[in-house]
């Protein structure tokens, strides 16, 4: 949030008094030669307005003028492009805060547009699902078919008793449904080629004791575990199966990061829409304690974080010591600002809960 | 696309047509920009109607060659139709050229009467004396006209300026020195009576001071012609008003052309107005008026996936106040579906400017006797003119040369062209046609050709 207070000054340039901290004169665009702000890098103030989500608010909405450019510190202007080299801002981050679960989610830096969905949903028995799809974008409309794949997913199990696997099925197969039911046109950004609407989409109940969980494709799901032996204080089990060629590779003996980056290695076998040759979940279930989390995510986020290890270790810099609650939907933000950080190649999406009997309330 | 006006009653608005969708790498935006003042000025504060508060000076050339034909006493009507026609109460001048510059009216002292009856008699009257001796030295008129109009506090101010020859009794480098002087004070249209004057020295002038140009083979046309160029200055009732280009640090302003209703190209008027920031002037504007500019920004690329603002087009009235603006953006994909599509209006305006040089190019060569590259500019000219539905200049290279066939650009020049004809095409190349509206272009054409099978609308040009 951070750009460092620094007394007031003028231009080197044109005189015109500098925004304390810029590297950039707002008036003629001179580089002002001072370094960047040290946050700036890392914590990119655009981002930043989506902090302090209230519980429910949907946080997207631009403050324009606010904001520094992520590039080169000049500000931003009332169109959200930058009034010295022109890039346009990042916009904020979309915060979905439940309290007791949440999500978020941004377009990244190289897509036109968010192509990812998530919902949050509860159970009859007050158990938390966490629900997060990923668009193909090599197919028209994925947008369409991310959000309304989550939203069938979140109106087949919210507010019903959860009973256990087949209930999974029945909201993938749900999901199938509305994703076939997306229209192929009209997608400024897709031809006309005799493709249909596709996405990925990981589903987790959190129920007593246990996770469920249902995945088609390579949206992931991790179950953290707070263990004070670990180097961040957490480990980290990814409980959902890869619909991929590279988890095709490694299970056939591939190193797996070298599986990710062959060509190919982030193709997925696996999807719904009308061309998933037939839709079969992971389906699973695996014990968890009071106090692990589960944590939901596209590649967006794990490209950037593959391995267990990588999840355990990101999770250590972003879930507070022992004792202090964990605010869920800050943690997702700060995830997801992370991944824009590294790079922001996809989209990205973060759903997160906990497991003890408070965070379910 | 995207389009904004300052809400209602908006004096002017802008609207941007281009494809922002750039290749990885690529760095050139192409944009159209479309500027529309508001139908109805009342409505816009800042640009209120201005009718009386303006000048007008008229430039007679009363060289020894205008005694020649009917040409000395053609001029002297259509001064004096000038005079007919200009409303009471504006300010003006008349002035008699030839290797130098006087005052012919007001003759008491005055640097501008006012029209009423009795200063419109009394310069009529004097116009009346004007004889055709001398040389010609059209530097030392505009330097005049640029005296008479730096003392006055008008709002408006226009020139008629005609000639029947070449600047003889000037260096050319004198003529732009002038030319430079006057830009930005004043506005001028220019009219070459016969045959025996430039268009390109007239076409420079007119360009710089924000004018027409035309050819006014036929001498007794020439009284209507000036009456209507009062008429057009008097309908500009809006003040000047400028283009502000702000284009982000490291691009460079490659082009700016107004490319309708003609081609004028403003690239090198351009003065700082901050150093992102350019202004063009545009001079004053009818009511209603509409004019399409084509702006190329060459700027520094940015990743797949990125997007960049290349431009931001502001229409700032004379008293510093933004009345609309427009943005021009670039977004880098590696989908070549979408990088490779070209707007249809950059496209079409593209050929049209394409159309402007082929003809003057090949106009020239022909002057030059230069056959073999006449043939083929002039040639392009046709397909180019056809492809765009651009009849009037299709009618007028008809008039230069034979077309075999107009799709293919085979021509034949004509063996007996007039010169005249060709000088009309040259002084006329600039002019444009607009693209139609899709919906609109797709109705039904007159129905005098049954036969021919639907265009599909207005033909895409330039591929």
């Amino acid at each position: 949030m951070s750009t460092t207070a620094t007394e007031a000054s003028p231009c080197p340039a044109c005189g015109e008094m500098l925004v304390p901290g810029a590297r950039f004169c707002e008036a003629c665009g001179a580089a002002t030669g001072r370094e960047a702000p040290e946050a700036a890098a890392g914590d990119p103030a655009v981002l930043d307005e989506a902090e302090g989500a209230a519980a429910g608010e949907v946080v997207g909405e631009e403050e324009p003028g606010a904001a520094a450019c992520v590039r080169c510190g000049a500000p931003i202007d009332a169109d959200g492009y930058c009034t010295s080299c022109g890039h346009r801002a990042l916009e904020p981050v979309d915060v979905y805060d439940g309290r007791s679960l949440a999500y978020a989610t941004h377009r990244g830096r190289r897509h036109h547009r968010n192509e990812d969905a998530g919902a949050l949903a509860t159970t009859a028995e007050g158990w938390p699902v966490l629900i997060v799809s990923d668009g193909v974008s090599a197919s028209p409309n994925p947008h369409l078919a991310s959000a309304a794949a989550v939203a069938a997913v979140a109106q087949s199990l919210g507010g019903r008793p959860f009973e256990g696997p087949a209930d999974l099925a029945e909201a993938v197969a749900a999901a199938q449904e509305a994703a076939v039911a997306v229209p192929a046109e009209g997608d400024p950004n897709w031809p006309e080629d005799g493709t249909h609407p596709a996405c990925t989409l990981v589903v987790v109940v959190v129920a007593a004791g246990e996770v469920h969980l249902a995945n088609v494709g390579d949206a992931r799901a991790h179950v953290l575990h707070a263990d004070p032996a670990a180097a961040g204080g957490w480990t980290a089990r990814q409980v959902s199966t890869d619909d991929s060629l590279a988890a095709a590779a490694v299970a056939e003996g591939a190193d797996p990061t070298a599986a990710l980056e062959a060509p190919g290695g982030h193709a997925i076998t696996a999807w719904l829409g009308a061309d998933a040759p037939k839709v079969e979940p992971h389906l699973g279930a695996t014990p968890v304690e009071p106090g692990d989390l589960v944590l939901a995510c596209s590649d967006g986020l794990w490209n950037y974080a593959p391995t267990d290890a990588a999840i355990a270790e990101l999770a250590g810099t972003m879930v507070p010591e022992d004792g202090e609650p964990v605010l869920f939907a800050e943690v997702c933000e700060r995830m997801v600002i992370w991944a824009v950080d590294a790079g922001g190649m996809d989209n990205i999406c973060v759903a997160l809960t906990g497991t003890t009997e408070e965070a379910a309330r | 696309m995207t389009t904004t006006d300052a809400g209602g009653g908006a004096p002017f608005t802008a609207e941007t047509f281009q494809n922002q969708f750039l290749g990885a790498g690529a760095d050139m935006v192409d944009a159209v920009v479309t500027v529309a003042a508001a139908a109805d000025p009342g409505a816009g504060g800042a640009a209120t109607s201005m009718s009386k508060d303006r000048a007008e000076v008229v430039v007679v050339d009363c060289s020894g060659s205008m005694g020649s034909g009917r040409k000395i006493e053609a001029a002297k009507a259509a001064a004096s139709a000038a005079v007919d026609v200009i409303e009471d109460g504006v300010a003006f001048a008349i002035i008699a050229g030839d290797h130098e510059a006087k005052l012919l009216w007001p003759t008491d002292g005055r640097s501008f009467g006012t029209a009423s009856l009795a200063d419109r008699d009394a310069a009529r009257a004097a116009i009346g004396q004007l004889e055709a001796a001398g040389g010609t030295a059209i530097g030392t008129w505009l330097d005049l006209a640029r005296r008479l109009f730096s003392s006055t506090g008008a709002e408006a101010r226009h020139a008629i300026l005609l000639t029947d020859g070449r600047n003889e009794h000037q260096t050319p480098y004198e003529l732009t020195a002038a030319i430079e002087a006057c830009r930005g004070l004043f506005q001028c249209d220019c009219r070459g009576v016969g045959v025996d004057w430039e268009v390109e020295e007239l076409r420079s002038i007119s360009t710089a001071l924000l004018g027409t140009v035309d050819i006014v083979a036929d001498p007794d046309e020439l009284a209507a012609d000036f009456r209507a160029m009062i008429a057009s200055s008097q309908a500009r009732s809006l003040p000047s008003v400028s283009l502000r280009l702000w284009a982000p640090q490291g691009a460079v302003v490659e082009s700016l052309r107004q490319v309708a209703p003609e081609v004028v190209d403003l690239t090198a008027t351009a003065t700082s107005s901050g150093p992102l920031a350019r202004d063009f002037l545009l001079g004053g504007w009818s009511p209603g008026e509409t004019r399409d500019y084509h702006m190329r920004i060459k700027v520094t690329p940015g990743g797949v996936g990125e997007e960049m603002l290349a431009g931001r087009v502001s229409l700032v009235l004379s008293d510093g106040t933004i009345a609309t603006q427009a943005l021009i953006k670039a977004t880098w994909t590696d989908d070549a579906e979408l990088s490779t599509r070209m707007d249809r209006h950059v496209a079409h305006y593209t050929g049209q400017e394409e159309l402007a040089n082929a003809i003057q190019e090949g106009v020239a060569a022909a002057k030059a006797g230069d056959q073999k590259t006449a043939t083929v500019k002039l040639g392009r000219a046709v397909q180019l003119a056809a492809e765009s539905g651009h009849e009037d200049t299709m009618r007028l290279l008809r008039e230069v040369v034979d077309v075999e066939n107009a799709e293919s650009g085979t021509v034949r020049l004509k063996a007996g062209a007039e010169k005249a004809a060709e000088m009309t095409l040259d002084t006329r190349s600039t002019r444009t046609v607009r693209l139609g509206k899709p919906e609109a272009a797709a109705e039904p054409a007159a129905p005098a050709e049954p036969a021919e099978p639907p265009e599909g609308g207005q033909p895409e040009t330039g591929a």
